[in-house]
């Protein structure tokens, strides 16, 4: 095969891209190199330390006050149940009558 | 190693053409370049083998996605080639000259698909054929005896012409 046919080939023109699809693909590149360039934000990182130190120093005085103070809490206790009091039972026959003896007891409780 | 931006700006016309070749529409095509240099920007692509082929194939993936999502068909399908009507029909080109361009892109515009790949791979996007192969995931000899087929295939018919 000749390299003359495929210098013929490679001579054809091509439909080019648009010079937007540039602008929009360089930007992705410099999207994405400018958080390397970025410098350590140091004065942000002051001022999230000095309020994290407050907040602790609050937070450990705090914890000294309440470990310091007397105890005042009340203590409650659950009602103790009453055992001398009798429930009286009653005796119910599966037949559907009922004994004349055990009704007599019952009435006169 | 090559950068990303390096790699685009080297190969932009060889990664357009082939997304072209596959949608058939410019601003299709644009889009699906732009939306594989997006991927490769935020996955921060750490090259395992050959960059170049490695953004081949995302264009050429992206593009394939975007034909199979594609619901209608372009009314009007756009060529790769420019319309030489245009452009070139000043008095250096004999009429000729000009049939005979005209008659081989349209036979390079319809080649099928693995053929026409390997041709805008190799001569437009000036890829060798261990990087085509690895982006069509072919072996390098079924790669270079397609293109050179093609090649006398075409060469053939151009010769009947004269």
């Amino acid at each position: 095969m000749s390299e003359n046919f495929e210098d013929y080939l490679r001579s054809q023109t091509l439909k080019q891209p648009s010079a937007g699809l540039d602008d929009k693909i360089l930007s992705l590149f410099d999207e994405n190199e400018a958080p390397e360039v970025k410098e350590f934000p140091w004065q942000k990182f002051l001022t999230y330390a000095v309020a994290a130190m407050l907040f602790l120093s609050v937070g450990v005085a705090e914890v000294i006050q309440r470990t310091n103070a007397p105890d005042n809490s009340t203590v409650q206790t659950a009602p103790v149940s009453d055992s001398s009091v009798v429930v009286p039972t009653i005796k119910v026959s599966t037949s559907g009558t009922v004994n004349p003896q055990e009704e007599k007891k019952l009435l006169k409780k | 190693m090559e950068n990303l931006a390096d790699i685009y700006v080297t190969y932009k016309q060889g990664l357009f053409s082939l997304a072209l070749s596959i949608l058939r529409s410019s601003a299709e095509a644009e889009d699906a370049v732009h939306d594989a240099f997006v991927k490769l920007t935020k996955k921060k692509v750490v090259f395992k083998g050959d960059p170049v082929s490695y953004v081949f194939t995302t264009v050429r993936n992206t593009a394939l996605d975007r034909l199979r999502r594609k619901k209608r068909i372009v009314d009007v399908p756009e060529f790769v080639f420019d319309d030489e009507t245009s452009k070139e029909a000043g008095p250096g080109k004999s009429l000729q000259e000009r049939e005979r361009n005209f008659i081989i892109r349209k036979e390079i515009e319809s080649l099928d698909e693995p053929q026409r790949e390997v041709v805008m791979m190799k001569l437009y996007g000036g890829l060798t054929f261990e990087q085509i192969s690895e982006v069509r995931g072919e072996p390098l000899s079924t790669v270079s005896s397609r293109y050179a087929r093609t090649l006398k295939n075409l060469k053939y018919k151009m010769e009947a012409l004269v």
